[in-house]
């Protein structure tokens, strides 16, 4: 059997039910790999391995018994430090809430314990999930694990970088304007932003109620799909939890994919598209035609607006939440994030109502004309090829807020509309080519490092990513489709040398 | 700032006001920035919110949610 943390979740779940490995194996592999890997990139926050060591020890008791609790028996995973759980610190990233103890636990980690999973430690995030860059002024930037001079995106920094660099099987992420789908392009991962309502959100620290989702970083659709399978579903300590019914997620990955019409737009998403990102979006077009799909380009409302106004209602939602700690203890947030709290607060209320009334307009009307003609949307995660954690900081004046708003552009539009993504790697950047060289911004990278780090060379091999999209609730059908994906191609197999 | 001269109505010194009345100060640089990034976003918002009918609400967001999906 391969090293033990190079299996995919769904591997290391087989291999647990089978008996071919044993939970208390899964958890040193990726407590070793953690360790061995922590120094580098600031993945993770806390590794919690004395619970998670005596929960794999009952986990494997109960195996030899033949009981499993669910699909994930046994199965090792960190999350983004944002998910509470009874009697545990959850720092959501920030000095605020850094010696904080939840009093109650998230439905989403309820639903994994239920499954069997095994949670072993809390991942790195943008300081209250506000930024998609993977900086974090209070518990160090997370690094990228192909490359540590670049940002892993945020806000779920920790959880690309550490499914990235098989440091854990999965993580929970939150994607409020892209920071599962962020994470998962700039990382390399598969990452799901469900559609809005899909899962519970109970328990998880909030950003924007109106807009935030919780969902899975993995290595393949289908650990996602074995993901969502245990996330999804109705839950009375949330309001905006869906009732819809929960498909068969794992099932419906072996339904055929020829047939499937998947669009391509035509607008917006190849204004300020890199070419390089360009180039592999256009050769995972062909192998999803290869697969038998019907690639069509399709016009698409203006998504421009759409961008503007998920601004809007995510800076006003979140200026809300955080206007006591605003007033009474600025001096606690990072400059970045305080200054993005200080636009919400001073938006005009009907700004932000005009905001809310146009998303039910905008989501029926992208509805009608689009998902009426395909099945699936292809578009990029991003359109920008990898920035350096230099260039995105907050010392870097006015060329970060072009590029931190070019990290989102492709992503938060469709969590204005709801709609579920998933975001999966499909090209690596050209060998040779430094990526500052084709980007808009064109600032050179300054190769801040951990102190004690050894300089990496070149940037190449960088991953890039493309989003599939679907219908509200048809996460079955983008997963289906980026399966059959993954089964044609290896980028998702690809691992960081570090 | 995209638009000082006031047409948008965000000014620096309308910032300040707004944010002083929350019970939080910024700077004079702060007031000038945001006002300057709220300016560009209302001058790009505003076609789209003009197409707004004079009945639409928010909750048809969750409507058309769940008819997209049975579409």
């Amino acid at each position: 059997m391969s090293a033990l943390h190079t299996l995919t979740l769904a591997q290391a779940a087989i291999a647990v039910r089978e008996r071919r490995a044993s939970a208390v194996e899964l958890l040193d592999a990726v407590i070793a790999r953690a360790n061995a890997i922590q120094p580098a990139t600031n993945a993770f926050i806390r590794i919690d391995e004395h619970l998670a060591r005596s929960q794999a020890v009952i986990a494997d008791s109960e195996a030899a018994r033949g009981q499993f609790r669910g699909p994930l028996h046994g199965v090792p995973m960190a999350h983004k430090d944002m998910y509470y759980r009874t009697g545990v610190i959850s720092s959501c990233g920030s000095r605020i809430k850094r010696d904080v103890v939840a009093t109650a636990t998230a439905t989403a980690l309820e639903r994994l314990d239920a499954a069997g999973a095994i949670q072993f430690g809390v991942l790195n995030m943008a300081e209250f999930a506000y930024g998609p860059t993977g900086h974090n002024y209070h518990f160090g930037h997370a690094r990228n694990p192909w490359n540590l001079d670049y940002i892993t995106g945020g806000s779920s920094s920790g959880s690309g970088a550490a499914v990235a660099a098989r440091a854990s099987f999965a993580a929970l992420g939150s994607d409020t304007g892209g920071s599962i789908r962020a994470p998962a392009a700039f990382c390399g991962v598969t990452g799901l932003k469900v559609t809005y309502g899909r899962v519970s959100r109970a328990g998880a620290m909030p950003l924007s109620f109106s807009m935030d989702t919780v969902g899975p970083l993995a290595r393949t659709a289908e650990d996602c799909a074995m993901l969502l399978a245990a996330l999804a579903g109705a839950d009375p300590r949330d309001s905006t939890a869906s009732s819809a019914p929960v498909p068969d997620y794992v099932g419906r990955l072996a339904r055929p994919v020829a047939g499937l019409r998947v669009g391509v737009p035509r607008q917006y998403f190849s204004d300020d598209l890199d070419a390089s990102i360009a180039k592999a979006l256009d050769e995972a077009r062909r192998v999803l035609a290869g697969l038998g799909c019907a690639v069509v380009p399709i016009d698409i409302p203006d998504l421009a607006a759409a961008d503007v106004a998920g601004t809007h209602i995510i800076a006003a939602e979140a200026a809300a939440l955080h206007g006591h700690w605003m007033r009474t203890r600025p001096q606690d947030y990072s400059q970045q994030v305080r200054a993005r709290l200080e636009r919400g607060l001073a938006l005009p209320a009907t700004r932000y109502i005009d905001a809310l009334r146009y998303r039910g307009v905008m989501i029926d009307e992208f509805v009608r004309t689009v998902f009426s003609n395909v099945d699936v949307l292809h578009v990029p995660a991003l359109p920008i090829a990898t920035p350096t954690i230099a260039e995105t900081d907050v010392t870097a004046g006015g060329a970060m807020d072009r590029t931190l708003a070019l990290v989102t552009k492709f992503t938060r539009p469709f969590n204005f509309l709801g709609l579920p993504s998933l975001a999966l790697p499909c090209g690596i950047q050209p060998s040779g080519i430094q990526p500052s060289e084709i980007r808009p911004s064109g600032i050179r990278p300054s190769g801040i490092r951990p102190s004690g780090m050894q300089p990496t060379g070149l940037p190449s091999g960088l991953p890039l990513g493309m989003q599939l999209v679907g219908r509200p609730f048809a996460e079955d059908v983008i997963l289906q489709l980026g399966h059959a994906y993954q089964q044609a191609t290896d980028w998702h197999s690809r691992a960081p040398a570090l | 700032m995209a638009d000082e001269s006031g047409s948008s109505g965000v000014t620096p010194q309308y910032v300040a006001a707004v944010l002083v009345v929350q019970g939080y100060v910024v700077a004079p640089e702060a007031a000038q920035a945001i006002a300057a990034a709220l300016a560009a976003q209302v001058a790009a918002d505003g076609p789209a919110y003009a197409r707004l009918a004079f009945e639409a609400e928010p909750a048809g967001f969750f409507a058309s949610l769940q008819h997209g999906r049975a579409r």
